[in-house]
């Protein structure tokens, strides 16, 4: 049932959103589960090496393919290692990550910031 | 021309020349402003001016168009539609088709370039669901901070779902409510709010989750939203807290300072288990924090 749309997806030919190299790495997943889903402290390590081996870019590909791929346990591991990668970090850290640029006009960014002033304690500057 | 006239006149020029218009449209934040002010003054003051500073309006304003497709936001696309209605209703024939003209080009141009930037980040641009997804992983002091990586994270971040969950995961459930009632001198605040929100949740009436947090974040002044320590009753030891919970997901927890910490080393844990959330340190802490943004919860 998980593989519905992936069957679709080797049907259609032209499809943008997911690149066959993405592809190889998301499909495996489910396998990879299924092993370590007892094991809480392999999944950490195989977190951190997918951290370590992927470039943000390529997390936000993966993340495109399954969530285009309506698969919801990869979904849900590669969002919660983002988040973890973001978790209590800088804004600036979290665009350089992503390498997003802000488009806030000066002003309304200070603004946003006054808005909650009381959480800015105690964050990474990293 | 009168000699009055003649200095209203030299008046009108230095004031406009002050506007440092030219350099003013450059900056992308200043850009939408300064758009604005030329539409104003070419509607309301444009025909009453010298011809010299005339020409200079029309200049600038013809700037305004040339520098549209560095600005990519929407203020700027926005603010340069609205210089050029002015422009089409004020100005003479010939000005006015070199400025219709003029615009034109800009608009094609800037959707090009956004169009063109969008293809770039386009596999780096998550939509908007998956990025709300992420963020309900998030604390809240996170979720907080990553409003400010730009506009589409904002709009993520601002999610009521993802607030409710924060809401949810903060402030609990209506045990968890309970005991906050308890231990605040904020008690009736506290009280009335959760009836609020227990009432909109029976007449399913929108709640506006993010504010809802904010009030009741105000209620409770004595807890430290980030990550810290603390001892939780199911564990029996000391843990790390997230969002005020054990990392095992445990409610029954009391946040301890590191002051606290040292101390637990030393004796025996017993004394602390019953160490209520009044403690002075940590109410003197955060309770500073508060007070030293007098007015910030002005939304």
């Amino acid at each position: 049932m998980k593989f519905c749309t992936v069957k679709q997806y080797f049907d259609d030919e032209n499809n943008n959103n997911v690149t066959n190299g993405i592809a190889t790495t998301v499909i495996p997943l489910p396998n990879k589960h299924l092993k370590i889903k007892a094991n809480n402290k392999e999944m950490e390590q195989y977190e951190q090496e997918l951290l370590r081996n992927v470039m943000p870019q390529e997390l936000t590909k993966l993340i495109l393919a399954a969530n285009y791929l309506n698969f919801k346990e990869a979904l849900d591991f590669f969002c919660r290692t983002v988040a973890n990668a973001i978790q209590n970090k800088s804004v600036d850290y979290v665009r350089k990550f992503f390498g997003l640029e802000s488009d806030f006009e000066p002003g309304e960014e200070e603004k946003l910031c006054k808005e909650f002033a009381w959480s800015f304690e105690g964050v990474d500057e990293d | 021309m009168s000699k009055a006239k003649a200095k209203a006149e030299k008046k009108a020029l230095e004031r406009y020349e002050e506007l440092s218009m030219k350099e003013s449209l450059n900056r992308i934040y200043q850009y939408p402003i300064a758009c604005k002010e030329l539409s104003f003054i070419l509607r309301l003051a444009y025909n009453q001016l010298p011809k010299v500073l005339q020409s200079l309006i029309f200049q600038d304003t013809l700037t305004a168009f040339r520098l549209l497709p560095q600005m990519q936001t929407c203020t700027a696309a926005s603010a340069a539609h609205l210089l050029y209605q002015s422009a089409e209703a004020a100005l003479p024939k010939q000005k006015r088709n070199l400025a219709i003209t003029e615009f034109k080009h800009a608009m094609v141009a800037h959707k090009r370039r956004q169009k063109a930037h969008q293809e770039e980040r386009g596999s780096a641009q998550l939509p908007l669901d998956v990025l709300v997804h992420i963020f309900s992983f998030l604390d809240v002091q996170s979720v907080v901070s990553v409003r400010l990586v730009c506009w589409s994270w904002n709009i993520a971040a601002s999610d009521n779902h993802l607030w409710q969950l924060q809401y949810a995961s903060v402030f609990g459930d209506s045990e968890n409510c309970l005991n906050i009632k308890e231990h605040q001198s904020g008690r009736l605040v506290e009280d009335e709010e959760y009836r609020h929100l227990q009432e909109a949740m029976t007449t399913r009436t929108s709640i506006d989750w993010r504010g809802a947090f904010i009030r009741a974040y105000i209620g409770n002044a004595s807890k430290n939203l980030t990550s810290s320590r603390g001892y939780c009753l199911y564990c029996g030891n000391l843990v790390w807290l997230n969002n005020m919970k054990c990392s095992d997901g445990h409610q029954q927890v009391t946040p301890y300072s590191p002051h606290q910490v040292a101390k637990y080393i030393l004796n025996d844990s017993s004394d602390f288990r019953c160490s209520s959330d009044s403690d002075s340190d940590s109410d003197e802490g955060s309770g500073f924090i508060l007070w030293a943004y007098p007015g910030m919860f002005l939304l």
